[in-house]
Parts: structure tokens; sequence; C-alpha cells
């Protein structure tokens, strides 16, 4: 980060910040979705009773699954922040940083304490791309986690479509409620892919 | 062996041979219809043997000496002799009923004996011996002797299954509030999930295994129905086969219990308004004898049973001008229905023409009535009718009535609950979906598809959402969408009656949740009946 110009860096939080209310705001939607799929199957499996006792569990697990997948989106949430707040106070101690920079050298004579005031803002920007790297290391971790959840869910969904394959009486119900739910898992993915390419374009 | 059990076999029985004689009626040279009576009698015979009941007895004795002198052609299996074993039923079920009263029955009516006496004069002289020694006084010795019949099966008092259920209901409720406690405890002990996860499946085997105690075939519900149609064949001229399929399918007894009066109304229905006189139908170029065909078939978890003729069916408009003139609905409302929908406006209070025509029951058990005998089952009924092939009334329940699986939902910070088995599905709410038409709320679910939009916020409290800004969440029913502020999970409920509700309530019980708040269950029609009654005035 430190390679990058201020008005780059603040381009690029201000690319993330932007990413990430877009992700968040999604995220909320999808996931209700999701969990509304799961609650969809289970009613179906509730209204058919015993016959469609193995898509229960797909079913069930499906639900477990979209509720994983909520805990750790908000954990997911809880990393972003510490991120964004580092962004912000990177952004502010460069700009301090940067008006420092620009005095003359007559004017940094006759004031040595700004030199040392230099110091401490390049100590802080050090410090803060630190906190930033942690940050991100944790953000990526936990986007890791939550798509590790969609790929639980992507195979839940296939068990439920092999299911529903072997239904034959109620094939046409399960089979829209099994591409319903493929179809929320794989926006998910999508959104998640989206989002980490935003925060790899700035924060490789 | 309890008393009341053995009555309760005894009058099986003889619904049975009433059955069989009707049978034997309508084809006489059918073998397995006379083994059949053959064998129910046998029934009858050590039922009566078990209970003790010399009289009684001796007077079965005499059935099965008439009916091996069918079985051996001794006897003509005409209509003088089904019409004398008819009567010796009769009388064995008066008995039957005294002794379960614990009183000693009144003697065989002597033209009773004399018809007996006359048909048997034709088997022998042995066989007439035997019946005609059964014909005197007919003293009694009611001490049970306790006789042991040894079978595979025993019989329980239905109010021991009854509690059973109860308490198989109490521990669903606990096992959910167990479920909810292990989920919010310990989310990552994997252990005690795993034992509450088989907690719940043995509770569910448990539940289901109880259920299926109380269960009892269809042919039950089915057993009045031939004597019904051929009385009233009789009664309004008219020639009528009745059909009966899916008596092997069972159901919660509560339910063959009460739904014994409204199918017999169906029946009624039928066979009065339904099917057309012999002269009629050949006119129109159906066969004479028309057909009543009552059907129970599985579903799932359901159970649907059809009542259906081939007579000259219900004629939509006929229903709609009388549902306008009552007031039962407004003009503007009957413009949106199709005419399956107007066709089954039949089942609103004040349908019912006053006139001869528009095959509408106008006696006995009313078709509001047996709606609301069917959702006060949790069931639903709907009719089909084509003016060339006839009306079809169908009914569908829940297989039991021990379990009611609900759906949870919040609606602001409250948490209701309604019957899964009225969820369509659920939807997200669009606020560029939703229309006004004539006044009245509707919101498009999908391309070409616009159903009605019942905001419970505004219904319930009052204050409606706003789709957009509030949290909303649609419920598909088949009544109209449901908005709510989020659909929150299902679970296996137990309906405790709601005492204080007045009489016209929104709900239909209450339950315990998983997270022990009480929660009150939607009566999603009562809802929809209100809100369409309210638009009608």
């Amino acid at each position: 980060m430190s390679h990058l110009s201020l008005e780059e860096m603040r381009s690029g939080f201000l690319g993330i910040a932007d990413a990430t209310f877009e992700f968040q705001r999604n995220l909320k939607r999808r996931l209700r979705e999701i969990d509304r799929k799961a609650l969809n199957a289970q009613v179906l499996v509730r209204r058919h009773g015993q016959e469609l006792a193995g898509y229960g569990v797909v079913a069930r697990s499906f639900r477990d699954g979209a509720q994983r997948l909520q805990q750790a989106a908000m954990q997911l949430q809880h990393a972003i922040h510490p991120l964004m707040l580092g962004f912000m106070e990177t952004l502010r101690d460069s700009h301090q940083a940067e008006q420092l920079q620009r005095l003359s050298v007559a004017v940094r004579e006759r004031a040595p304490q700004l030199n040392e005031t230099l110091r401490r803002h390049q100590h802080m920007l050090e410090m803060r791309s630190d906190q930033s790297r942690h940050a991100t290391l944790r953000l990526s971790h936990m986007l890791k986690r939550v798509e590790h959840i969609v790929t639980e869910l992507e195979y839940v969904v296939i068990n439920g479509r092999i299911e529903a394959a072997l239904k034959t009486d109620v094939r046409t119900a399960l089979t829209q409620v099994s591409a319903d739910m493929n179809k929320a898992v794989i926006q998910v993915r999508q959104l998640l892919r989206e989002y980490a390419a935003s925060i790899g374009r700035v924060l490789p | 062996m309890d008393t009341g059990i053995l009555t309760e076999i005894l009058a099986e029985s003889l619904l049975a041979t009433r059955q069989g004689l009707l049978q034997l009626e309508s084809n006489p040279a059918d073998p397995e219809a006379l083994d059949a009576c053959c064998r129910t009698f046998q029934t009858i015979i050590d039922s009566a043997n078990a209970l003790g009941a010399h009289s009684l007895l001796a007077w079965c004795r005499n059935l099965d000496g008439l009916v091996d002198g069918l079985r051996r052609s001794a006897l003509p299996v005409d209509d003088v002799t089904i019409g004398i074993l008819r009567r010796c039923i009769d009388f064995v079920e008066q008995m039957s009923e005294t002794v379960a009263r614990g009183n000693p029955p009144a003697p065989a009516p002597p033209e009773l004996a004399e018809s007996i006496q006359s048909l048997v004069r034709g088997l022998g002289e042995g066989a007439s011996e035997l019946l005609v020694g059964h014909m005197g006084a007919l003293a009694l010795d009611e001490s049970a002797e306790g006789a042991s019949a040894r079978r595979d099966t025993i019989r329980v008092e239905s109010s021991r299954l009854d509690r059973a259920m109860s308490q198989v209901g109490e521990l669903v409720l606990l096992r959910n509030r167990l479920t909810a406690a292990v989920t919010a405890m310990s989310p990552g002990d994997e252990n005690l999930v795993r034992l509450a996860r088989e907690t719940d499946l043995a509770v569910d085997d448990l539940q289901s295994t109880v259920m299926y105690l109380r269960m009892q075939p269809s042919r039950r519900l089915f057993q009045r129905l031939p004597q019904v149609v051929r009385d009233l064949s009789v009664q309004y001229g008219k020639r009528a086969r009745l059909v009966l399929e899916g008596g092997d399918v069972e159901i919660d007894k509560v339910m063959i219990e009460a739904l014994a009066e409204p199918l017999l109304a169906l029946v009624r229905n039928a066979l009065e308004h339904g099917l057309e006189c012999p002269r009629e139908r050949a006119a129109v170029g159906k066969t004479e004898i028309g057909e009543v065909r009552v059907t129970a078939e599985h579903l799932g978890d359901k159970v649907r049973i059809e009542v259906s003729d081939d007579g000259r069916g219900v004629d939509p408009q006929r229903v709609l001008s009388i549902v306008l003139a009552r007031r039962v609905i407004c003009q503007a409302d009957a413009q949106r229905l199709n005419q399956e929908e107007l066709l089954n406006l039949i089942f609103e209070e004040g349908a019912r023409p006053s006139d001869e025509a528009g095959g509408i029951d106008r006696r006995g058990v009313g078709l509001a009535r047996i709606r609301r005998v069917i959702q006060s089952l949790r069931g639903r009924v709907q009719i089909k009718s084509n003016s060339a092939a006839g009306a079809c009334v169908s009914i569908e329940l829940p297989v039991s009535l021990a379990v009611l699986p609900v759906l949870y939902f919040k609606l602001r910070r409250e948490t209701y609950a309604l019957p899964v088995s009225l969820v369509d599905n659920l939807i997200e709410v669009e606020p560029g979906h939703l229309h006004n038409v004539s006044g009245r709320a509707m919101v498009q679910i999908a391309p070409g598809s616009t159903v009605p939009y019942i905001d419970l916020g505004q219904r319930l409290h009052g204050v409606a959402l706003r789709p957009g800004r509030d949290s909303c969440e649609g419920i598909l029913t088949e009544h109209g969408l449901l908005v709510v502020s989020a659909a929150v999970g299902i679970e296996d409920s137990v309906v405790k009656p709601l005492d204080i509700a007045h009489r016209e309530s929104w709900y239909q019980g209450a339950t315990i949740s998983g997270e022990g708040e009480v929660v009150l269950i939607l009566d999603v029609p009562a809802l929809v009946h209100s809100l369409r009654a309210g638009d009608a005035a």
C-alpha cells in the first residue's frame, strides 16, 4: 500500500467501501433468500409427510447450512469493520504526513519538532499498514470460511437434486425447490467472488 | 374381554353382515358374498359367546343355520330369505344394545319367529328342529364368563389411546424446547447436537407409532352407505350403483366419527339431487343406472375422500344468482371469480336454495355445516361439476389431528403460527408488484398470476406493513399472499384450544413454541371469510 499515492489510496479505499456497502446489502438479502428457500423445502417435505422423509434430511441440512452461513456472514461483517477503520486512519495519517512533507526545508529547519511529528506519522502509517494487512488476512480467512459453507450448501443441493430425481410422484415440485435453492446458493457464491475481487484489486 | 369392546365387535360384524346381504341381493349367485356373510355370522356368534349372552347366542345360531341353508342351496337366495335375514340382524342388534346396557333382551317378535319357521320348513326335518328349538323363551345369563378370544390383535379402550396421544403431544413440545435450547446454548457441541437430533428422531417415531394406533380403515366410514343408497334409491324411484374404493385407507378415529354424518349427507345429496331418474337419464343418453362413487386415497400425509356422481351436476350461474340474492357476496367480488370459485360458493352460509331445483342440499347436514366440520378437522372441501358428467365433492384432510406442523412467522416483534398445510410458497414481496383492483389490494406473484394481498400487519395489529421500508415477506396460500415481517421456521405443534376466544375468532388455538413462547395459530379461512364478509357488507 505504501507505494500508492494518496489519491490512489483514497480511490481504492472508496472503491472497497462502496463494494462493502453493496456486498453487505446484497448478502443480507441473498441470505434471507437462501433461508426462505430452505424453509420452502421444509414446508414441502412437511406437506408430503413420510413420502419425502429422504428429502427432509436434505431440507434440514440446507436450513442448517443457511443458518451457519448467516453466522459466518455476521463474523465476516465484524471482520470488515476494522479494515474500514484502518483505511480511514491510514488516509488521515497519509494526508497529514503529505501536508508536512510539502512544507519547505527552511520552515522545517526552523521548527525541528515538525520532523519528529513527520516521523511519528510515518511510524503510525507503518503500524496502520500492518493492522490493515492483519485485517485483510482476517477478512480473507472469513471469506474463505463463508465460501466453504457455500460449497457445503452446493453439495447439499446436489443431493437434493438427486433425491428429487428419484421421487417420481412429486418430482416437479422437488425439482423446482432444488433449482430455487441452487439459484440462491449460486447468487451468494457470485456475490462473494465479486467482493473478493474488489478487495483483491486494492489489497493484493 | 371388556363387554363394551365385545359389543363394539358385534356392532361392526352386524354392519359388515348388512353389507354382505346387500351384495348378495344384487348378485345372488356370488359365492364370495355368501362366504363373506358366513364369516361375519361366525364373528357374531363368537362375540355373543364371549359376552356370555346365551339368548343372543341362540339367536345368532339361528342366523347361522339360515345362512348355512343358503350355502348348501337348501334355501333360495331371494328377496324373502334376505328380507327375513335382515330383520333377524336388526333383532340381534337390538338384543346386543340391550345386553350392553346390562338388561335382559326382550323375546323375539312372534311374527319374525313365524317367518323363520315357515322358511326353515324347506330345509329338511333336522335343520327345522334345530332352528325352531331356539325360538322359545329367551332366558339370559349375563354373568360374563370372560371367555378369552385368542387372536393376534387386542382391543384397547379408545380413551387410553387418546391419553397416550396427548402425552406424546406433550413430549413433542418438550422435544421442540430441547432442540431450541441446544441450538441456543451450544451450537459448537457436536455431542449435544447429535443427542438432540437422535431424541428428535425417536420422538418422531414414537409419535408416528402412537398416531397409527388410532387409525382405522375408511371402510368403517363407508359401512352405512350401501344401505342408505339402497333405501334412498327406492324412496326417490332412482336406480343407483354405489362404488366404494379405498376402504383400506386409514384415517384417524376422530375423523372417522366426525365424517360419518357429512359423508352420508353428501351421498344423500348425490342420490336426491345429483342423479336423474331412469327416464330422464335415458332421455339424455345415459345408462338408466346412475353411479355414486365414494373413494378414499392417501396423498402424502393427507387423505382425500371424494363423493362423485354421474348425474346432472351443479350450475355455477344458479349458485351465483342465489348467493347474490342473499348477499353472501357482492357483485364486484363475484366478477373476479372464475367458474370453479363460483361453484364453491355453494359451501357459504346462506347459499342453500329454498326451491326444489339446484342440486344443493336442503335437509339434514347442510353444505355450510359440512365445510365447518371439515375445517374443524383442519381439512378443506371443494366441489367440481360438469353438467354432462355430474359433480364431485372432494374432501382433503390430514391423516391425523394429533400433531399440527406449523410455520412460525414474525409480525413485527410478535410471533404467530399458521398450519404448514396452508402454505404454498414463501416469496419476497416486491413493492412494484402491488396493485389496487376495484379498491382491493392485489399482488403479482408471477407473470400472469395475481392474488389478493392480505397485510397481516394491518389485519392483526391495525398498522400496515410497508414493503420496501419495513421487513416484509409473503406467505402464499390458496387464499392469497399473507404479508408478514418474516417467516421464521417450522415445527410440530400441539394445538391448545382458546377458551377465551369469542365465537368468531381468527385463531384456531395456541401452541407453545420451542422457545417456550405461547403462540397463536391463525385460522386463515376464518380470517379470509371475515374479510370477504366485510367487503360484501
